[in-house]
Formats: C-alpha cells, sequence, structure tokens
C-alpha cells in the first residue's frame, strides 16, 4: 500500500544548482526587459534624426543618428548546430548560453567558440537538431565541428558550423578574432 | 532585499527592473515549486529542469500573475502544472542548455544523497502509476492538495477552477481509486484531509 501521506520527502535543489539557475532567470529577466529601453532609445534617436535631416539637410547627421544599434548583449552567445539563421530569435537550430565577459572588454571569437565547443565535446548539441541532450556524464568527448563565431544584427554572438565563409554567407559581419 | 516584502510586491519591483527582486521570488519558492514538479514528474533532474522553466513562464506571464493573498505560490504550482504537461515544448521555447551546464566541481555529491534520491524518484514513479488511473483534472486536485498542501481555496486559484470543483474532483478521484480495488484495497490511499492543508 501506497500512502501518500508518506510520500518522498521534501528535498532543497542542490545550492550550486539552484544558484546558476537562479543568476540564470536574473539574466533572462534583465535581458527582456533590456531591448524595450533600447528600442525606445532607438525610436528617439530616429526622431532626432529626422529632425536634423529637416533642419540641416546634413546627410552625415542622419547616418550617425541612423546607424543601427550595435550595442553587445555581451554575456549571451548563440550556438547554433547548423549554418542556418531559420527560426529566427526564438526557435533557431540550437541554444543560446550565458558567458561572463570582463565589463569593459571585448567580445572575442575565441573565448565565444569554445564555450559552444564544450557544449558540443559534452554531447548537449548534435548536428540540425534543435533539440538539446542531456550532459553525457564522463563518457568520451562527442565531435566537434569546425565552427566559426559571427555577430547577430542584435549585438549577440552566434557560433554557427562551418568556415570564415560561412558568416559572410549569412550576411553576417566576423566575430573580432 | 526586505525579507518581508509580499511575493506580489517582489514581482512588481522585479518588473520594475530590480533583477534581486525576481532572483528573491525563486529563493523564498523554488523549493516549493521543485518538489511540486518532482511530484508530477517522478525525477529529480527532470524536476530542476521543470523548476527553471516555471520561473521563466512566470517572468514572461508576470503582467497576468494571479495571487492569494499577496502569495504567488498557488499560481506558480498552476503555472508548474502546465510546464510539466507541456515539458518537451517548454524545454524548446527556451534554450535549456542554459540551465544544464554542468554545476561547479565543487558541487557536493555525497553518495548516500545520490541513493536517497534515486529511492525517492523509484518511490514517487509508483505512486504515479496508480494516479494514473485519474483524469487529468483529479490529477491535478490530487497533486495540489494532496501532495503539495495547498488548501481547497488555493488549489483553486491555481487551477483556475471554482472551489467546489477541487472539492468534487477529489472526491472522485477517492472513489475511483476505490472502485479499482474494492474491500478497501486501493494501493495508494487518499486519506490525509477534509479541507487541505493551508500553506
Amino acid at each position: 500500500m501506497i500512502d501518500l501521506a508518506e510520500l518522498p520527502p521534501e528535498r532543497k535543489m542542490p545550492a550550486a544548482h539552484a544558484q546558476l539557475r537562479r543568476e540564470a532567470l536574473e539574466r533572462h529577466a534583465a535581458a527582456s526587459l533590456a531591448p524595450r529601453s533600447r528600442r525606445v532609445t532607438y525610436r528617439l534617436v530616429v526622431v532626432a534624426a529626422g529632425a536634423s535631416v529637416l533642419m540641416f539637410g546634413g546627410a552625415a547627421a542622419a547616418y550617425v543618428a541612423l546607424k543601427p544599434a550595435t550595442v553587445p548583449v555581451a554575456d549571451q552567445t548563440r550556438c547554433y548546430t547548423r549554418a542556418s539563421l531559420k527560426g529566427g530569435d526564438h526557435d533557431f537550430y540550437g541554444t543560446t548560453v550565458g558567458q561572463a565577459v570582463p565589463a569593459a572588454g571585448q567580445r572575442k571569437a575565441e573565448a565565444a567558440v569554445e564555450i559552444c565547443a564544450a557544449l558540443w565535446r559534452q554531447g548537449l548539441l548534435t548536428a540540425g537538431s534543435k533539440e538539446v541532450g542531456l550532459p553525457a556524464g564522463k563518457s568520451a568527448d562527442h565531435p566537434v565541428p569546425a565552427l566559426v563565431a559571427c555577430t547577430l544584427d542584435n549585438g549577440v554572438a552566434a557560433v554557427l558550423p562551418g568556415d570564415e565563409r560561412t558568416c559572410a554567407r549569412l550576411g553576417l559581419p566576423r566575430l573580432q578574432e | 532585499m526586505d525579507e518581508s516584502l509580499r511575493d506580489v510586491d517582489l514581482l512588481a519591483l522585479a518588473v520594475e527592473g530590480r533583477g534581486d527582486a525576481f532572483g528573491q521570488l525563486f529563493r523564498r519558492h523554488a523549493t516549493v515549486v521543485y518538489n511540486h514538479c518532482f511530484r508530477r514528474l517522478g525525477s529529480w533532474s527532470a524536476a530542476e529542469d521543470a523548476t527553471s522553466l516555471v520561473f521563466l513562464e512566470m517572468w514572461r506571464r508576470r503582467d497576468r500573475a494571479v495571487h492569494f493573498e499577496g502569495s504567488l505560490v498557488p499560481w506558480l504550482l498552476g503555472v508548474a502544472n502546465n510546464v510539466v504537461r507541456n515539458l518537451h515544448r517548454a524545454r524548446r521555447r527556451y534554450d535549456a542548455a542554459l540551465f544544464r551546464i554542468p554545476p561547479p566541481s565543487a558541487e557536493p555529491d555525497p553518495a548516500d544523497d545520490v541513493a536517497q534520491r534515486l529511492d525517492d524518484e523509484s518511490r514517487m514513479r509508483a505512486v504515479l502509476r496508480e494516479l494514473s488511473r485519474l483524469n487529468r483534472g483529479e490529477q491535478d486536485v490530487v497533486a495540489m492538495v494532496l501532495m503539495s498542501g495547498l488548501s481547497y481555496a488555493e488549489a483553486a486559484t491555481a487551477l483556475d477552477i471554482p472551489i467546489g470543483t477541487v472539492r468534487s474532483r477529489l472526491a472522485r478521484a477517492r472513489k475511483r481509486l476505490e472502485s479499482a480495488f474494492p474491500a478497501g484495497r486501493a494501493p495508494v490511499r487518499l486519506s490525509p484531509c477534509d479541507e487541505g492543508a493551508t500553506r
């Protein structure tokens, strides 16, 4: 007889896991709020640019103000499982990982490639799959394809299977080496 | 962060951009959600992923949050019900790898804790097998009231159903299990409460 009054006891999530998850959630919440303010700022800039053009007829002013926002989402890297941007921001082939970078530092391709390579090695990523696998524990490393780091329009680093021509083929700039 | 703040106030602070307020909500309720998810899934590791997804869903639906006397627990458990039911889809919506990166090597991992957790999972899956005789609505009520200790009123908030429906589903759940195992031989005893515990 199984008695619901004697269910397995309540347990806490392991502390280190809870901390990682809490930090990831806080980053996610912060990131979801940040783009709104950027969009507002961008709209204001566009309005200001329009006014500049009308007032001064200055093409230079318009260029500066309408230049796409390039503020990077500095701590995010997308690891793609195929050399395609299909699926947009929410249903793409791959996953997003957080990555600490110095506050004043630049994103480096090497670091972005390395963090995605780690996911491939652990078996979390599979070529062409949108699914994320379970960590493979201490079993042998999984194969890591040739990877290249590009920059998406929103400043997020994107690491895709491919070579030095892949970024250009997708219309993306390479991430700084 | 003021510990006396109600959940609903913390959520408002989080929406204003106070990331630590969202973190505080996680600290406050992660264990309740984690254990509720475990009781629905029978796996501690799946419950960890589900817990993260519940808080992500909480954030996504923050404008529609429903509190019960200032507490978000009933609503969170209602969100958890949906997450465990649609775990695969929810994982795809969010990048689950974000939450699956192996923890730091300093994480203590005593063997006895592993053994206890394996035993938990075995027992919980046995319970879930028996409860699978109930329909989905009855299982939800049993999970909320008898497993996670919500009052009838809290369960009604969590499941967005009238309180009378909570009572009737629970009564039907008892009857269904008894009829499947006549003469009081039901392998799951659903006796712990009449009014539901109050958290």
